[in-house]
C-alpha cells in the first residue's frame, strides 16, 4: 500500500495551532468551574460575612482544578473513549458471548477497585459510633475491604447485564421495574432490624459514588461500540443504561453482604451494655483484637463505656497507670507515643490525670498540647505523590485491561495508537492535577463555607476566626452587671481603631503561657430555630451549590457530549447538564432537610421513586436510558467533597451521627428532572407530528 | 473496477416514523438498505422575549435517513409507493429523492440485491419534481446550524444535518493533529436546478467556505424528488399554508423552475471564485473501524481527504436479516483520477471478505473549497 506523505510542521506553526487549542480547552473549564467558585466565595463573604482563609492556597488549587479538568477531558476524548468504542465494536465480532460477559464482569469489578469511592463513604460515616450501629461501623472500618468487594461484584454484574442488553437490544425499563421495587422492599424490610436499617443509607449511597469519572466514559464508549454491532435495529438505548445498572446492583449486593454479616453482629445498644465484659468476644470482631478494642474504648467511648469495659474504676486506673509507666504497653495500645499523650491531655479524666502527675507516674511532655488536627494537609510532595498514585491507579489498570484485550485477544490494532496513548497520559496528568486542586482549593472553600453554614440559623463558634491574645493579664478583666442582676466578666480589646468588649471565660485562659484564646461566636444571622429564614437561606444555598457543582462534573460533561453526538445534536449537552444540575440542586436541598429535620431516608426517596416508576413507563426508551444514567454521573469528584463538607458541617453542629442519604437524594432528583424534560420535548414533537395529520395529511 | 449504473434512493422521515419506514422497506423486499440518524431544522414562531427582540427560533427534530441503491427501472415505482405510504404529500412528513449513481460491490455482497422483489403498484400517481440538485455543505461541528438557518431563511426546504469526521491534511500531521477539530456537520439540501447556482454561492458566503479551514461544498444532480417544504411552524393565517401553496404550484407546474428568484442583484458575489469542476463523489462503505486505512490508501492515490460518518446496513438474504455497523466515507475526487483511486481502494482491501465494502460514484459538476492562494 502506498504511503501518504507526512506533513511536517515547524515549531512556529505548531505553536500557532497549539496555543488557540489550549486556550479554548482551558477557557471551557474556567467557565464550568467559575460558577461554583464565585458562588461559594460570594456566599462566604457576603451572606456569612467572613473572610476567606488560605486564599493563596485556594487560588492555586482552583487553577489546578481548571488545568486538570482540561487535561482530563481531552484525555477522555482522544484516548479512553475511542479505546472503549473500538473494543466495543470488535468484541462481538471477534469473541464469543461467554468471553464478553466475563470481560464485562471483570471490567466492572476492576472499575470499582480502581476508583474506590470508599473514602468518601468513610468520611460520611466518620462519626458513626460502634455501639450505635455496629454493622455500619464494621463495614466502614475493618470490613471495608468486604464492602469494596461487594460493591465491585455489584458493578460487575451491572456491566455484564448492560452488555447483554446492548447485544440483544433489551429495554432498560424491565430492569428498572424489577430492580427499584425490589430494592425498595429490601429497604423497607431492613427497617425491622436496627443493624440493617443503619446500612441502608450507606447502600443507597454506594450506588451513586461508585461510578466515577473514568468508569462512566469508558463504559459508555464500550456500550456504544457494542450496541452498534447489536443484531437488533433499535432498543438497548444505544449505549446508555449501564451506569443506571451500576448504581442499582451494588445496593443489592451491599444489602446482601450486610444481611450475612448481621448474623454474628451485636445489635445496636447503649454504650454501657455494648462494652460490658460479657459481650467482649462478640464485639471484638468489630475492631480486630483486644488491644484494638481497648484503643477504641479509650479513644471514642464515653465514661459509661469505659466503666463497662473495665468493670471497676480501680481496674481502669491501674490500666492507665500501667500504660503510663510501660513503653511497650503504650505502643501496643496507642500505636504512637504522641497518641497516648494526646489522650492523656484530652480524654483522661481530670482527677485521674492530676493524681498520676502528683504521684510522679506521668509527666506531660508538653508537645501533646499542640494537638495536631486529624486531617492536616501533608507536605507538598506527599500531596503530589498521593494524587498521582491515585490517578495512575484509577486509569492505568482499566485502560490497560482494555488494551490487553484489544491487542492480544481480539488481535486488532489501534487505528490511532499515538492519540490513544497521549490521551491516557493526558487523562492521568489531568486527574492528578484535578484531585490535587480539589484537595487544596475546592474542598478548602467547601469546608470553610460548610463549617460556617449553621450560623445562618444558630450560633456557632467559628474556629477559623480564632484570636489568641498574648501577655494576657488577669488585671485587665472587668465586671459588668447583666439584666438578671448577676455579674459577668469581660475585657477590652483594641481592634483597628475601635475598642471591643470580649466576655472572659476562665477555661479559655492559659495561665502558664499567659494567653487568652477567643473564638468568636457567629450567628444566628437570619433568625434562629428550625423553621426560620436562616434555614430557608441554607436550603437555597444547598440548591445552588448542587447546581453549580454539577455543572463542573467531568463525567456529566462526557455523558452530555455522548448524548449530543448520538442524537445528532437534537438533545443538546447544555440542556442535559442544566436539567441534571437543577435536579441535583433540588436533591441536595432535600438531603439537607433530611439532616436538619432528621427525616428517615425512606420518606425522602419513596415518593420520588414512585413518581419515577410512573414517568419511566410513560417515557421513550432513549430518554429513560439517558435520564437514569444521569443519576449515576452526578455524584462525582466535584460535588461529593462539597456535599460532604456541607453535610458534615451541619451534622456536626446539629449532633447528627451520619451524613448518608444526601448523595442518594442527589441521585434521584436528576432522573426526575431529565425525564420531565424528555416528556416535554417528546410531547411537543408528537404534537407537531399530530398537527400534520390534523391538516388532513395522506398518512 | 466494473461499476453498474443504478438509481440511489434516499428518504428522510421524522424519527417517530422510523419503525413505519423500516416496515415498508421490509414489505417492498428491499434486500439491502442503510440508515442513520440526522436532524431537521425547522423555523418556528418565536415566543416571549425572543418575539420581542424579533429573533428567529428553530426546532431541531431528530430524523432517520434511509438510502439504498436499486435498479433504475424499478426506482419510479418504489419511490411512488414510499411517497404514498409515508404520506409525503403532506409538507412536514419528509424528503425523498433519486440520484443517478454507479455501484461497485464486494462480490459476496451480491449485486442482484439491487432488485426489488415485490415491485409495488402505487394507487395514485405522486408527482415528483424533476431536475433537482443536491447541495452538500461540510463545515466544522456546530457551524451547521448557521448553514441550515440560512437555507430556511431563503425559504428553500427543510435542511438535513448529519455528523461526520474529517480526514485529510489532519491525518498527515503528527500528533499536533489533535489540535485540529475533526468533527464536522454535514448539511444537505435539495433545490431546483435553476436556483442551485445562486443557493450554492449564498451558502459559500454564509459559511465563508472560500476561506482556509472553513469547509467544503459541492453539488450533485438529482433525477427527481419530493422536498419537505414545511420550513416554518406557527399559526396558519390563511386557508392554506404557504408551504401547501408552494407544494400545489410545484405539482401543477410539474417542476420548481417557477420558483427561480428574480432578484439577480442580491445574488452571488461569486464572480471570480475558483470552482472545482469535473469531479466525482465516491461514497465508500466499509466495516466500522476500517475507513481510516482505506481513506489513507485513497489519499495516497490522489484523493484530498474524506468525511466519514456512521451508518448501519440491514442486509437480508436467505439466511435471514443481518445488521452491520458501517462507516460511510465521502470523497470528492477529480474525475480523471477516479479509476486510480478505485484501484487503490480495492488493493487496500475494500472488497475483502467481511468488510461489506461498497462504492457509489456520482458526478459532481461543481464544488468549492479553499484552494490556496
Amino acid at each position: 500500500m502506498a504511503q501518504v506523505s507526512k506533513v511536517k510542521l515547524g515549531f512556529k506553526q505548531s505553536m500557532h495551532m497549539l496555543l488557540p487549542y489550549i486556550k479554548k480547552r482551558i477557557f471551557e473549564q474556567v467557565s464550568s468551574v467559575a460558577l461554583i467558585v464565585v458562588y461559594l466565595i460570594l456566599f462566604q463573604m457576603l451572606i456569612l460575612g467572613l473572610s476567606l482563609a488560605n486564599a493563596g492556597v485556594i487560588a492555586l488549587g482552583l487553577g489546578l482544578v481548571v488545568l486538570g479538568l482540561a487535561f482530563f477531558m481531552e484525555g477522555l476524548l482522544i484516548g479512553l473513549m475511542p479505546l472503549g468504542e473500538i473494543l466495543g465494536l470488535q468484541l462481538p465480532q471477534k469473541t464469543k458471548l461467554p468471553f464478553i460477559l466475563a470481560f464485562a464482569f471483570v471490567l466492572g469489578l476492576g472499575a470499582t477497585f480502581a476508583e474506590p469511592a470508599i473514602g468518601v463513604l468513610k468520611l460520611a460515616g466518620a462519626s458513626v459510633k460502634a455501639w450505635e450501629a455496629p454493622l455500619l461501623y464494621y463495614l466502614l472500618n475493618l470490613g471495608s475491604g468486604m464492602l469494596v468487594i461487594s460493591v465491585g461484584v455489584g458493578v460487575g454484574i451491572a456491566v455484564l447485564f448492560g452488555m447483554l442488553r446492548f447485544m440483544y437490544g433489551w429495554s432498560l425499563k424491565p430492569f428498572i421495574f424489577v430492580l427499584i421495587p425490589l430494592l425498595s422492599v429490601i429497604t423497607i424490610l431492613s427497617a425491622f432490624n436496627a443493624n440493617m436499617l443503619s446500612i441502608s443509607g450507606l447502600a443507597w449511597d454506594t450506588g451513586g459514588v461508585t461510578t466515577g469519572p473514568v468508569t462512566v466514559p469508558l463504559v459508555l464508549a464500550l456500550g456504544i461500540g457494542i450496541s452498534r454491532m447489536s443484531s437488533k435495529s433499535d432498543g438497548g438505548g444505544g449505549g446508555f443504561g449501564v451506569v443506571t445498572l451500576a448504581s442499582a446492583f451494588p445496593i443489592l449486593t451491599v444489602m446482601a453482604l450486610g444481611f450475612f454479616l448481621n448474623f454474628n453482629m451485636p445489635a445496636p445498644q447503649a454504650e454501657a451494655s455494648f462494652f460490658a465484659r460479657t459481650q467482649q468476644s462478640s464485639i471484638q470482631q468489630l475492631f480486630g483484637d483486644e488491644a484494638a478494642t481497648e484503643r477504641y474504648v479509650l479513644q471514642v467511648a464515653g465514661p459509661e463505656g469505659i466503666a463497662a469495659w473495665y468493670g471497676k474504676p480501680e481496674v481502669f486506673e491501674a490500666r492507665i497507670q500501667a500504660l503510663a509507666s510501660s513503653d511497650k504497653d503504650r505502643l501496643a495500645s496507642f500505636g504512637t507515643e504522641s497518641a497516648f499523650h494526646t489522650w492523656m491531655a484530652t480524654r483522661c479524666p481530670q482527677d485521674l490525670l492530676s493524681r498520676l502527675v502528683q504521684a510522679g507516674l506521668y509527666t506531660d511532655p508538653g508537645s501533646a498540647n499542640a494537638s495536631v488536627p486529624a486531617n492536616a494537609p501533608g507536605s507538598a510532595f506527599d500531596v503530589l505523590f498521593r494524587n498521582f498514585l491515585g490517578a495512575l491507579q484509577a486509569i492505568i489498570p482499566l485502560s490497560g485491561l482494555l488494551l490487553v484485550v484489544l491487542l492480544f485477544i481480539v488481535r486488532e490494532k489501534l487505528p490511532k495508537p499515538d492519540e490513544v496513548n497521549l490521551g491516557i497520559v493526558l487523562a492521568v496528568i489531568g486527574m492528578a492535577l484535578f484531585s490535587i486542586g480539589i484537595e487544596l482549593g475546592l474542598s478548602n472553600i467547601g469546608n470553610q463555607v460548610g463549617g460556617n453554614l449553621p450560623a445562618l440559623y444558630q450560633p456557632i463558634y467559628s474556629t477559623s476566626e480564632k484570636k489568641v491574645f498574648r501577655n494576657f493579664d488577669q488585671d485587665q478583666i472587668q465586671t459588668s452587671i447583666n439584666p438578671a442582676g448577676g455579674t459577668e466578666s469581660f475585657f477590652w480589646v483594641k481592634e483597628g481603631k475601635t475598642y471591643q468588649a470580649i466576655p472572659f471565660e476562665s477555661q479559655a485562659y492559659d495561665q502558664t503561657n499567659r494567653t487568652y484564646t477567643w473564638i468568636p461566636a457567629l450567628g444566628p444571622l437570619y433568625g434562629g430555630g428550625t423553621f426560620s429564614p436562616g434555614v430557608f437561606i441554607l436550603l437555597i444555598f444547598a440548591f445552588f451549590m448542587g447546581y453549580a457543582a454539577t455543572m463542573a462534573e467531568p463525567a456529566l460533561n462526557a455523558l452530555g457530549m455522548t448524548v449530543e453526538d448520538i442524537t445528532v445534536g437534537t438533545f443538546k449537552k447544555k440542556l442535559l447538564m442544566q436539567a441534571v444540575a437543577i435536579g441535583v440542586g433540588i436533591g441536595i436541598a432535600v438531603g439537607v432537610s433530611k439532616i436538619l429535620y432528621d427525616i428517615p431516608i425512606i420518606w425522602l426517596l419513596a415518593p420520588p421513586y414512585a413518581l419515577l416508576m410512573f414517568m419511566t413507563a410513560m417515557s421513550s426508551e432513549d430518554y429513560v436510558n439517558i435520564a437514569w444514567d444521569s443519576a449515576g454521573v452526578t455524584t462525582g469528584p466535584v460535588t461529593v467533597p462539597l456535599v460532604l463538607a456541607m453535610g458534615l458541617g451541619i451534622g456536626t453542629q446539629m449532633g447528627i451521627v451520619e451524613g448518608f442519604g444526601i448523595l442518594a437524594a442527589a441521585s434521584v432528583f436528576p432522573i426526575l428532572s431529565v425525564l420531565t424534560v424528555g416528556l416535554l420535548v417528546s410531547f411537543r414533537r408528537k404534537k407537531n407530528l399530530a398537527a400534520l395529520n390534523g391538516k388532513g395529511g395522506a398518512a | 473496477m466494473n461499476l453498474l449504473p443504478v438509481s440511489h434512493l434516499t428518504f428522510e422521515v421524522n424519527k417517530e416514523d422510523g419503525p413505519k419506514a423500516e416496515a415498508l422497506l421490509g414489505t417492498l423486499g428491499i434486500q439491502r438498505f442503510r440508515y442513520g440518524a440526522g436532524r431537521n431544522v425547522v423555523g418556528k414562531e418565536p415566543r416571549g422575549l425572543k418575539a420581542m427582540l424579533n429573533a428567529h427560533e428553530f426546532d431541531e427534530d431528530p430524523s432517520v435517513i434511509y438510502n439504498f441503491a436499486l435498479d433504475a427501472k424499478q426506482s419510479d415505482a418504489v419511490a411512488q409507493y414510499l411517497h404514498e405510504q409515508l404520506g409525503l404529500a403532506q409538507p412536514g412528513r419528509g424528503t425523498l429523492y433519486l440520484e443517478p449513481a454507479r455501484l461497485g460491490l464486494a462480490p459476496e455482497e451480491g449485486l442482484d440485491k439491487i432488485q426489488v422483489n415485490k415491485v409495488p403498484v402505487a394507487r395514485g400517481e405522486a408527482i415528483f419534481i424533476p431536475d433537482l440538485v443536491k447541495i452538500t455543505t461540510i463545515v466544522q461541528r456546530g457551524e451547521g446550524s448557521a448553514i441550515a438557518e440560512a437555507i430556511l431563511g431563503r425559504g428553500l426546504a427543510v435542511p438535513s444535518v448529519t455528523f461526520g469526521v474529517g480526514t485529510g491534511l489532519r491525518d498527515r500531521l503528527g500528533l499536533i493533529r489533535i489540535t485540529f477539530p475533526a468533527d464536522k456537520d454535514v448539511v444537505k439540501i435539495v433545490v431546483s436546478k435553476s436556483e442551485a447556482a445562486e443557493v450554492f454561492d449564498a451558502l459559500v458566503d454564509v459559511g465563508k467556505l472560500d476561506q482556509p479551514g472553513k469547509g467544503f461544498i459541492y453539488m450533485q444532480p438529482v433525477d427527481k424528488g419530493h422536498l419537505n417544504t414545511l420550513i416554518f411552524r406557527g399559526r396558519q393565517r390563511h386557508a392554506a399554508s404557504m408551504e401547501q401553496v408552494i407544494q400545489a404550484l410545484d405539482t401543477i407546474q410539474g417542476d420548481s423552475t417557477w420558483r427561480q428568484r428574480l432578484t439577480s442583484s442580491q445574488a452571488s458575489q461569486g464572480s471570480g471564485r475558483r470552482y472545482l469542476e469535473h469531479s466525482v463523489s465516491i461514497i465508500m462503505t466499509c466495516m466500522d473501524g476500517m475507513a481510516k486505512n482505506l481513506v489513507m490508501a485513497a489519499m495516497a492515490a490522489g484523493a484530498a481527504g474524506a468525511t466519514v460518518g456512521k451508518t448501519r446496513q440491514v442486509n437480508s438474504g436467505p439466511e435471514g436479516q443481518a445488521i452491520q455497523a458501517l462507516e460511510e466515507s465521502h470523497l470528492i475526487v477529480p474525475e480523471k483520477s477516479l479509476e486510480t483511486i478505485l484501484q487503490a481502494l480495492e488493493a487496500a482491501g475494500l472488497f475483502n471478505e467481511g468488510n461489506h465494502g461498497g462504492i457509489l460514484v456520482k458526478t459532481v459538476p461543481t464544488a468549492l473549497t479553499y484552494l490556496g492562494k
